[in-house]
């Protein structure tokens, strides 16, 4: 058919070019067209001669030799490379895929390691607990409890404690996450000093640095020869100061005293030196115009002082001494008091025939006259209405005038109470510890103090118990609930007199209370002291501070089974004194709860003094002989032991005047001073704690387990806690690691550019692909607004996000698998290597995506890079894709430019995932990015940096160490015998018939520190005075080694006849003066005696003294009147002469 | 002279002694562990040769070079008409073919020549766009063709041409738009079939027929005229 023309195939058909069947057919064709068969001739004809025309034209042609060598010179250079190089730039794209293999199988170890490093142990707390003074030379302790921010204990952690610098203790917390940090304080150290803790354990290093204080802590024990002094008199002061820990002579210490007047001005300020028995001593002269007042007298040793109260006053000796006894201790309103008043003079005789009134606020209650005994009888009756409130005390004020007109009074209460028992009660810790057994101790009393033994009925929300009181007291066990609970007490003594009390005991508010009970209230060294801490709370381990002159000298822990923990402490020398047991817990938040017992502990010796005097009596002026011994008692064996005596020897009738017992020193030593203030409650008669035995001793250690129930007690002073933080490895381990994956990240496109640049430019293909993909630009950023606000609208389901991220990967990595196959098989370097690196970017990537979501995510500068590489990145895919089509392989490049396209909707599409949400996605998947180059300029936000916290607390005080002053020197030797001190007048006195008896002192005899032998004996000459009167005389004694003793003793002096004189009270110039004579007769016989006062210059007699008729045992006066003329302190004399004995007494007169 | 109006890259330079004395060092290295002569032209076949070179043999270059350097020349010159364009054209095409060579698939589907030809163009063809104008070179060709002798009985195949007819032809063919001008050289100067000139074009082998197809034609209404 002629419409099946094959001209067109007709060339094909010449050169053999047609397969068999168009062959066939196109044969077909021309053997039945005869124009396609001159139309293949003519095509015969010219092809055979293009041939030949080809052939004869190309063949002379032929590349220059000089052109041609050229070349080969030029191919030869660039052939002349090492053997290696060329195998390696021949393979190069091989060794980049092995390189990039290596590099990946690196990274993945490293990356496996860090996100297999172990979380950072949780925070540590490391907390110190303690005193923050210590005593040079003394066993120290401190309580150090390391544990984790959950209050989880960390065992096995390192502390060390240094002191000043010098390390004093090493160890490791044990179980319960705490340890005894228990050292010796340097014997060398002193002042402000650092303390130091350091803990290093699995979390870290902690240090804290802490100013203590190391100072001794003295004790000092001041006393005066008297309670009272008149102006002009001289003070003996004297302080025996023992060091507070072990109760040795503060020898070489620097004592400062001081005398402030009644208006607080310093009168007296001197400072001396301790002996070596721990004695210092002063006299302090007061002047005669001081002002009268309650004057204070101060002794200070470094940080401790102790005072003592002194009246100054212009008093009157009493002339004699009064006491009076009811018949009974106390009274109810309107009962009838009876009782006895008894006047004794002081040298011992009674006050016969004295006049006694006896007086209240409402009048006189009695009056009348003493017998021969000094004694008178009375009644009254009380007033009926006394307000039933509170029991009161009754006041008498007793006035007694003798013979002699000697006036003495005394004021004594009477305890007037409705209630005829008193109760109180009082737990064992001051609060109730709900929870736990408490003991509460009833003490029921007369209302004069004298303990009452009765049966209790107590009622305890609704419970009810019984109880006898010993010695006043009686122990209720009974576990309390929280809040107030309050007892009924019902009291019955044996006399059926009944006493009812409703008491309301507060609990302790604290949750988880904690009582802690010892075993007594008195120890002796070498005890074992046992002590149960009874919790309600579900802490496990208790811990205990002993706190012993205000240090911590032991810490202990014990555990806590069935609500219990036990302690025991065996007591050796350094415990002497008052021990302060705390017990404490600790909650997890760190709260303490805690309970503290007050003992004390006695010294293993005391000092027993027995002073004798060669006789009973004296007379006045005579010289007694007195003997003391010394002897050091342990376990009831005497030894005799040298010591330091302090004895006083003063007018009994200046005692009267109230004073402190000697054997108080003792006391005042071992006790804290807040025992001592409570020393007289609940019946605790101290020395009778520390010297009785047997039952007396056990009531006693009851009453003061009582007593000290409660006593406020000092918190830490050193408490601190330090957290360590600890450097949470693996954290900074994934932000290094995300840091550098950040870089490579940012590398990576640039490589890939590189390459796609290198690759296409010498194929002539670069141009192209840029144009193309300059135009593909152009179209992005016109539709870009189509987009993106698809993807934003699909992703405004976040459900969908992780789907659709899901569907985006796989199309990748389907896509990234077909490119990178198509690179293999075509061996192109250029898209094996960009598809190696590609895979790379996109495991590097996801590896940064979940590291920043983890909170380690690059920020700020590199964070912009990375987003400005990844659009390089896409940038190059599309221009190697447009690069391949251009080349002709269409396929591969199409694939390749949506691979590109595909990564930036994977991109938006990672901020939508929550579990990926971090500022690196956020930056990444921001559709403005991709939006083109406006969203570029108008800046695309970026994230702020992430901080990462680390911190680790440090304590850091240095204090520099302050001098303590030293006080000046005045070293007093006392010599071992001392003399007596009279305070006698120089005026000259003349022999006499009788012994002039002139001197009158107060104090006879102040030693503050009489050493004895070696043996422990003194003996002395005492010239005792002239006084008629009983002689005091007490000895305090102190050893080198600390132990204590004390003695009284009386020394009387006496003489059947004698004349006191007593002026009145003003002293005038040129004005009358009374002095009254009072003449005492103790002979058996009546006497008629005379009483003649000698002329002296100084003063005109107005009125001679009159005769006086004395019976035996009789008391009279007499006064004499005299003018004085001069001033100045004179002598005034006065004879009395009876029948058979006269006197001659002589007494200053000082006018003014 | 040429070479300095190449304007070519220098050869690489030796930075240093050291960097000599290495190449020193693995030229004789290389020698000692067997290098190859340089094959002999006809000899060894071109796969074989790109095969050895891929090996780290780089005188198996050089006999390639040596091999095809006139075809690539011809090629070039058909195409920029000018000597020294072709030249030049040849030398790049010879640097791409060195750059490229160690990646190339030796068992691919195309012939050597095919890719080598296509280079051969592309380079050309860049290199037209400097519009040289044609070199003496290339008028020689046709004066060349002039001078053939007439058909005589010496020469058998003389008798189908004579120097009229081959410069009226050869004239004709340049006179040819480029496309068909390539395509007809591709098929009378290089003989490749025709999926190769497909291949060297970089089109489908339809088109490569219907091109020829068309440049015959066209052929022959310039000879008709």
């Amino acid at each position: 058919m002629d419409e099946n023309h094959v001209e067109d195939e007709l060339i094909a058909y010449l050169d053999g070019e047609l397969d068999a069947a168009d062959r066939a057919r196109v044969e077909a064709h021309l053997a039945r067209c005869p124009a396609c068969a001159a139309a293949l001739e003519e095509l015969r004809v010219l092809s055979r001669d293009l041939d030949a025309t080809f052939g004869a034209a190309v063949s002379p042609v032929r590349l220059s030799y000089a052109a041609a060598s050229h070349i080969r010179d030029v191919l030869r250079a660039r052939l002349e490379r090492p053997r290696w190089q060329w195998v390696f730039w021949q393979r190069r794209g091989l060794v980049a895929q092995v390189v990039m293999a290596l590099l990946l199988i690196v990274f993945s170890f490293n990356t496996y390691q860090v996100f297999t490093l172990p979380a950072a142990p949780a925070p540590q707390e490391t907390l110190v607990l303690g005193q923050d003074r210590f005593a040079p030379g003394t066993e120290a302790a401190l309580r150090v409890i390391v544990r984790s921010m959950g209050a989880a204990p960390v065992a096995g952690a390192e502390i060390a404690v240094q002191l000043a610098s010098r390390e004093v203790y090493k160890g490791v917390t044990d179980a319960s996450g705490s340890t005894d940090v228990a050292f010796t304080v340097p014997d060398d150290l002193s002042g402000a000093q650092n303390l130091v803790v350091e803990t290093r354990s699995a979390a870290g290093e902690s240090r804290i640095v802490r100013p203590i204080h190391i100072e001794r802590a003295y004790k000092i024990y001041l006393a005066g020869d008297k309670p009272a002094y008149r102006p002009g008199q001289i003070l003996h002061a004297r302080a025996l100061v023992l060091d507070a820990t072990d109760f040795k002579p503060a020898s070489g210490r620097g004592v400062v005293f001081e005398l402030l007047n009644a208006e607080g001005q310093r009168v007296e300020r001197r400072a001396v030196r301790v002996s070596e028995f721990g004695v210092a001593a002063l006299d302090i002269t007061l002047s005669g115009s001081a002002p009268l007042g309650a004057y204070t007298l101060r002794a200070t040793v470094d940080d401790t002082v102790s005072k003592r109260t002194i009246t100054v006053d212009t008093y009157t000796l009493p002339a004699f001494n009064m006491a009076l006894e009811t018949a009974r201790a106390f009274y109810a309103p309107g009962d009838t008091v009876q009782g006895t008043v008894e006047a004794t003079y002081f040298f011992g005789k009674p006050v016969a025939g004295g006049q006694v009134t006896l007086r209240s606020a409402d009048g006189v209650l009695a009056a009348g006259e003493t017998d021969a005994q000094g004694c008178f009888n009375f009644g009254f009756t009380l007033p009926p209405d006394v307000p039933a409130a509170a029991s009161l005390l009754f006041e008498v004020d007793i006035e007694v005038i003798d013979v002699a007109g000697q006036r003495a009074g005394l004021r004594h209460q009477i305890p007037v109470a409705p209630e005829p028992i008193l109760i109180k009660a009082i737990p064992e810790s001051g609060l109730l510890k709900p929870g736990v057994e408490n003991t509460v101790f009833v003490m029921t009393a007369y209302p004069d103090g004298a303990p009452a033994e009765t049966t209790l009925t107590v009622a305890i929300s609704g419970r009810e118990y019984t109880a006898a009181t010993s010695y006043g007291l009686a122990e209720l066990r009974f576990t309390p609930t929280a809040g107030t609970a309050t007892l009924d007490i019902v009291a019955r003594d044996a006399a059926s007199a009944e006493g009812r009390e409703i008491i309301a005991l507060r609990a302790d508010n604290a949750p988880g209370a904690l009582l802690l009970r010892a075993e007594k209230a008195a120890y002796t060294v070498g005890d074992t002291l046992r002590l149960e801490a009874l919790l309600a709370g579900d802490a496990r381990t208790v811990y205990l501070d002993v706190i012993h002159a205000r240090q911590t000298a032991a810490v202990l822990s014990a555990p806590v089974v069935d609500g219990r923990a036990t302690f025991a402490l065996d007591l050796d020398n350094t415990h002497v004194g008052a021990l302060e047991l705390r017990a404490y817990t600790l909650s997890p938040e760190g709260a303490l709860t805690t309970d503290t017992r007050l003992v004390v502990v006695d010294a293993p010796s005391r000092v027993a003094v027995d002073v004798a005097a060669d006789r009973e009596r004296y007379y006045p002026g005579e010289t007694a002989r007195v003997n003391i011994q010394t002897s050091r008692v342990t376990d009831g064996v005497a030894a005799p032991v040298e010591a330091a005596l302090g004895i006083a020897v003063v007018d009994a009738s200046v005692y009267a005047l109230d004073t402190l017992p000697p054997g108080f020193a003792r006391a005042y030593f071992l006790l804290e001073q807040s025992m001592l203030e409570r020393r007289d409650t609940a019946g605790l008669d101290v020395p009778a704690l520390l010297e009785s035995e047997g039952e007396a001793r056990a009531a006693q250690d009851v009453a003061a387990q009582a007593a000290w129930a409660g006593a406020p007690v000092a918190d830490f002073s050193l408490r601190v806690s330090a957290t360590t933080t600890p450097v949470d490895e693996a954290a900074q381990a994934r932000q290094t690691l995300a840091g550098r994956l950040a870089l490579v990240l940012a590398l990576l496109p640039l490589l890939v550019s590189v390459v796609v640049a290198r690759g296409l430019a010498p194929v002539g293909v670069l141009g192209r692909a840029l144009r193309r993909l300059g135009w593909g630009l152009l179209g992005a950023v016109i539709l870009a607004p189509l987009a993106v606000g698809g993807v934003v609208l699909a992703l405004l389901l976040p459900a969908f996000a992780g789907v659709i991220l899901v569907a985006l990967l796989s199309f990748v990595l389907v896509l990234v698998v077909i490119v990178l196959i198509h690179g293999w098989r075509r061996r192109d370097v250029r898209v094996q290597l960009v598809t190696g690196l590609l895979v790379v970017y996109l495991l590097l990537g996801g590896l940064l995506v979940v590291l920043a979501a983890q909170g380690n995510g690059p920020a700020g500068w590199l964070l912009f890079i990375l987003v400005a590489t990844f659009l390089l990145l896409v940038g190059a895919l599309v221009l190697l894709g447009q690069g391949l089509i251009v080349e002709g392989r269409r396929a591969v490049g199409w694939v390749t430019t949506a691979l590109a396209i595909l990564l930036i909707f994977l991109a938006v599409t990672l901020p939508a995932v929550p579990a990926l949400t971090s500022g690196l996605t956020r930056a990444l998947g921001n559709p403005l990015v991709y939006a083109g180059p406006l969203a570029w300029m108008s800046g695309c936000a970026m994230p702020a940096p992430q901080a990462i916290e680390k911190t680790v607390e440090v304590e850091k005080v240095i204090e520099k160490t302050v001098e303590v002053e030293i006080p000046v020197e005045i070293p007093p030797t006392p010599s071992p015998m001392p003399t007596a001190v009279p305070e006698a007048t120089a005026l000259p006195i003349p022999a006499e018939p009788y012994p002039l008896r002139h001197i009158f002192p107060e104090t006879l005899y102040w030693a503050p520190e009489a050493l004895t032998s070696p043996d422990g004996i003194l003996a002395f000459d005492l010239p005792l005075a002239d006084t008629i009167t009983t002689w005091k005389l007490t000895a305090l004694a102190s050893t080198c080694d600390g132990d204590l003793g004390a003695a009284t003793y009386d020394l009387v002096v006496f003489q059947d006849f004698f004349v006191e004189l007593a002026l009145s009270d003003e002293v005038c110039a040129g004005e009358p003066l009374t002095i009254t004579a009072t003449i005492y007769n103790f002979l058996p016989e009546a006497q008629t005696v005379s009483v003649l006062s000698s002329p002296d210059t100084w003063y005109t007699l107005l009125s001679e003294a009159e005769a006086a008729m004395l019976p035996a045992d009789g008391v009279a006066s007499t006064q004499i009147v005299i003018c004085p003329e001069e001033r100045g302190t004179f002598l005034f004399r006065v004879d009395a002469e009876g029948a058979q004995m006269g006197d001659a007494v002589a007494i200053e007169v000082m006018i003014p | 002279m040429s070479v300095l109006a190449l304007g070519m890259s220098r050869p690489v330079e030796g930075p240093s002694i050291w960097s000599a004395l290495v190449r020193c060092v693995a030229r004789w290295l290389f020698a000692l562990t067997g290098s190859s002569r340089a094959a002999e032209v006809g000899g060894v076949p071109t796969a074989e040769l790109i095969t050895r070179f891929q090996r780290g043999q780089p005188r198996a270059f050089e006999a390639l070079y040596d091999r095809y350097k006139d075809y690539v020349y011809r090629v070039a010159f058909f195409v920029s008409r000018n000597r020294e364009e072709a030249e030049d054209a040849v030398q790049e095409t010879f640097l791409d073919v060195l750059k490229a060579l160690p990646n190339y698939d030796v068992d691919g589907p195309a012939r050597f020549e095919t890719w080598l030809y296509r280079v051969t163009l592309n380079r050309a063809r860049m290199r037209r766009r400097r519009k040289q104008p044609a070199s003496a070179e290339w008028d020689d060709v046709e004066e060349q063709l002039e001078r053939l002798p007439s058909p005589s009985s010496e020469r058998p195949e003389a008798v189908f041409l004579d120097g009229e007819r081959a410069s009226s032809l050869w004239r004709a063919v340049n006179q040819l738009p480029e496309e068909h001008r390539v395509v007809v050289m591709l098929r009378y100067q290089q003989d490749l079939a025709y999926n190769e000139i497909a291949e060297v074009l970089g089109v489908r082998e339809g088109t490569a027929k219907s091109r020829l197809y068309n440049a015959h034609r066209k052929l022959q209404q310039l000879l008709t005229v």
